[in-house]
């Protein structure tokens, strides 16, 4: 095991010494397919948003890019196994920047890879948060939620879709800057927390836009603000909560990631093809006009930028869920 | 009678000829998926929706909807012939399927499987057209307390499955609950029992444990046997007796209502019907001492309760929106993606193409049963493979079997141990029925009690104030004290004699 591993090292500085010569990378190696690991089980609306972005890459890259489901563990089973992937550009990971960064800063998890083991290639979906609650319900703005918690602190149920996930990260600011407390009930993912809330359940639920926006139109919920920069078309009308006075700000963004040492270029063409994928009419119309996820391209700069800043939230956040 | 008339319709559309392809197909796929173990319905539909593309948006849906209830009737043909089931809502099958293969049943059994199934299956979608709306709004009322309620009845009624010993009974059960706290624990999200390894961290899966411990400790057992007593059993009949049909009957009635009410509550997973089917059935049995060796009650009740589950749970789906267990939230990325959003407005704005959705599934089920029945010669016919071929095959399918649940060759050696520990634990004359059921029935438990507490702020009296959880508890107190005095009385006539 050991002398293989010093001769792929070997193999693969020589690799990258040539290709740095002669100025490009051969990549994607003809024949040879592309793994995309997917770090959730298949059937989320984010898997199959990644098995339609898979679908464009091979096209665009003519190579097969192979979806792999590798679930456990808010993703760090299939994300440990990226960081440990050969790192030429040909195993590829779909995950979310928070839970990434997640997974290596909760003391409580201890760390299977560090961010080094990871660089990021492109972001492909942004799903902003939103305020939700049944449409009969009391609160009307995120002050009157706000003035509530602070009001019966542990009393206002809020849904989330598990401890320390998205949902659980977005409720916590919120209720930081109110100065209030919910009491938390973990379901295990949307397909559990929406039906809590429909039932009256809970209170609340911070859900993203795509999953809230049918439930909107129909009239079952209310949501009281989205916690982006700005508003979102798919909820029409609604203020963000910076602009009602909550400077809450959370997306989740699903990136494409590879192994911390593969090289620049091979990260840049990646990137490339992504963009192509994305910019065409098809997968516009499937991933943001049918499944309702709203794409947003980010190039592996813009990315590295996201996660500085979601490392910093993550670092505030994290010992708030452990208290 | 408007819904009567769209109703119809909808037939006249499903019956057409492309749509009746995609059914017949989907029905196919969904028999497969059913017989592989781990490839289950989730990741078949998920891989499959891509080449649903080139379909219409009706021929895609009713496709994917078909395979999802076509895995539930083929999920049986491996646990009666070969003791492995081939995914989670045909564990239980497993129990007295097998047996009654073993006494050169099988044919019987997996014909009241696909009876069963198709009447639950198409009762339930019955239940869809006539009282879906207000009865799925109701079902939600059913939150964590009364989860936790449904799974604590649930668990008192495992004393009854304990089979000779009591105490062997209790210790497999709690041996099953133990193995399902491995991982990611839900209310803090701290690992436990994972000794820091990320295969850990996911959590044991479930099926993989299981295959180990009924599959793979078969073959085991087998092995220790000469060759030729392994199936001793002539295969007395293909078909089903009148006392079958007989006993069937009831189990059938009663697993079709359970899984129609069960398939309307969210999260529960198409597990849970069958164990309560099972339980049930044998807590009402007159002769309950047949559970375990072969009785059809124990195929009939739970195989009926997983179709009518499955039928059953697109109610939610289409009238309020909500998927209520992972597969039919595949399905329900299958609707969006043809730009059709399960909802309220659903039958409003998409009415042809649901009403063809659900005259689609009457028509599948009789596809199944129809496709079913006369295969089953075929597949009984696997069992006159000599032993020591066929044993080598299983082994394969099992490991292909494991692998497939995650992708992770960790879980074919989670397979392996437990085949081991199953070989030792049943030469040791454990009860394995225990350890099922407490490994599914255990999750969703304490996941409903964390839910509870943090509803209550830690105050038990929340299960007293809500009706339904209350009367679940009083209903397992009178279960445990009667199965207790029960135990005793058999004890002490046992000492005096």
């Amino acid at each position: 095991m050991k002398p293989l591993s010093i001769l792929v090292a070997i193999a693969l500085l020589v690799g990258s010494v040539v290709a740095a010569e002669c100025g490009q990378v051969d990549f994607p190696k003809k024949g040879q397919p592309i793994t995309l690991i997917i770090p959730w089980a298949a059937g989320a609306s984010s898997d199959i948003g990644g098995r339609l972005l898979a679908l464009g890459m091979e096209k665009e890259l003519g190579v097969p890019v192979q979806v792999v489901n590798k679930p456990g563990a808010s993703g760090q089973v299939g994300m440990t196994e990226l960081a440990q992937s050969r790192a030429d550009g040909h195993t590829i990971a779909y995950s979310a920047l928070s839970s990434v960064a997640m997974n290596y800063l909760d003391p409580g998890r201890k760390a299977t890879f560090q961010r080094k083991d990871l660089a990021a290639v492109a972001a492909h979906v942004g799903d902003t948060r939103a305020i939700a609650v049944k449409a009969n319900s009391p609160y009307k703005s995120p002050k009157d939620l706000a003035e509530a918690i602070k009001a019966n602190p542990g009393k206002i149920k809020a849904g989330t879709v598990g401890a320390m996930s998205d949902t659980h990260f977005a409720q916590l600011w919120f209720e930081k800057l109110a100065g209030g407390q919910f009491a938390y009930v973990h379901y295990r993912g949307g397909g559990e927390a929406i039906p809590a809330l429909m039932g009256g359940q809970v209170d609340t639920y911070f859900g993203s836009t795509s999953e809230l926006h049918p439930l909107v139109k129909s009239g079952e919920f209310r949501v009281l603000a989205v916690l982006g920069k700005k508003e979102s078309p798919f909820l029409p009308g609604v203020k963000t909560a910076e602009a009602q006075g909550y400077p809450v700000f959370y997306t989740t963004f699903r990136d494409l990631y590879v192994p911390g040492a593969t090289p620049k270029e091979v990260i840049d063409i990646l990137a490339r093809a992504i963009k192509k994928v994305m910019e065409s009419e098809e997968h516009k119309k499937k991933v943001e006009g049918e499944m309702g996820l709203p794409l947003d391209f980010q190039g592996p700069d813009e990315v590295e930028k996201a996660w500085d800043e979601i490392e910093k939230t993550m670092k505030e956040l994290i010992p708030l869920a452990r208290k | 009678m408007d819904s009567a008339q769209l109703l119809l319709s909808g037939f006249g559309a499903a019956l057409a000829l492309d749509n009746l392809l995609y059914a017949f197909v989907g029905c196919i796929l969904g028999t497969v998926v059913g017989i592989l173990p781990g490839l289950g319905p989730v990741s078949a539909t998920a891989i499959l929706i891509p080449l649903t593309f080139h379909l219409s948006k009706t021929g895609a849906i009713i496709m994917l909807a078909a395979i999802y209830y076509g895995a539930m009737y083929g999920g049986t043909i491996t646990s009666v012939l070969i003791n492995v089931p081939g995914e989670t809502a045909s564990v239980i099958t497993c129990i007295d399927g097998y047996q009654m293969a073993r006494k050169g049943r099988a044919g019987a059994a997996l014909s009241i499987a696909a009876i069963g199934s198709f009447i639950g299956g198409t009762v339930a979608m019955l239940g869809l057209v006539i009282a879906a709306p207000p009865l799925a709004r109701k079902a939600l009322e059913f939150g964590p307390p009364e989860l936790f309620g449904m799974m604590v009845l649930g668990l008192s009624l495992i004393m009854g499955l304990a089979g000779k010993s009591l105490v062997k009974g209790l210790m497999m059960g709690m041996l099953g609950l133990f193995l399902s706290m491995v991982g990611m624990e839900v209310g803090e999200g701290i690992p436990r029992f994972t000794f820091d390894s990320i295969q850990l961290m996911r959590g044991i899966d479930f099926i993989a444990i299981l295959i180990g411990l009924f599959g793979i400790s078969e073959i085991l057992l087998n092995a220790g046997k000469p060759s030729s007593s392994v199936l001793q059993a002539k295969m007395t009949s293909l078909v089903p007796t009148r006392q079958d049909v007989k006993d069937s009957a009831w189990p059938i009635a009663r697993g079709t209502v359970l899984g129609f009410f069960l398939g309307l509550i969210p999260g529960l997973g198409t597990a849970i019907p069958t164990i309560i089917s099972y339980v049930t059935e044998k807590k009402l049995s007159k002769h309950p001492e047949r559970f375990g060796n072969g009785a059809i009650e124990g195929v009939a009740g739970p195989e009926t309760a997983n179709n009518s589950y499955a039928n059953a749970a697109f109610i939610p789906l289409l009238t309020l929106g909500i998927p209520s267990s992972p597969t039919i939230a595949v399905l329900m990325g299958a609707f969006m993606m043809n730009g059709v959003t399960p909802g309220p407005l659903l039958f409003r704005d998409h009415a042809p193409l649901v009403w063809t959705v659900i005259a689609s599934m009457y028509v599948g089920n009789v596809i199944l049963l129809v496709l079913n029945l006369p295969l089953i010669p075929m597949w009984v016919s696997i069992l006159r493979i000599p032993y020591s071929i066929l044993f080598t095959l299983i082994l394969l399918f099992t490991v292909v079997g494991a692998y497939s649940l995650n992708n992770q060759i960790f879980d074919v050696g989670v397979m392996v141990f437990f085949g081991v520990i199953g070989y030792v634990l049943r030469k040791l004359d454990f009860p394995l029925a225990p350890i099922a059921l407490t490994l599914i029935l255990g999750p969703i438990m304490e996941n409903s009690l964390r839910q509870s507490m943090s509803m209550s702020q830690g105050s038990f009296l929340i299960f007293f104030q809500r009706p339904v959880a209350a009367a679940f508890l009083a209903l397992a107190v009178v279960v445990l004290v009667t199965t207790g005095i029960g135990l005793a009385r058999s004890a002490r006539r046992d000492s005096e004699v």
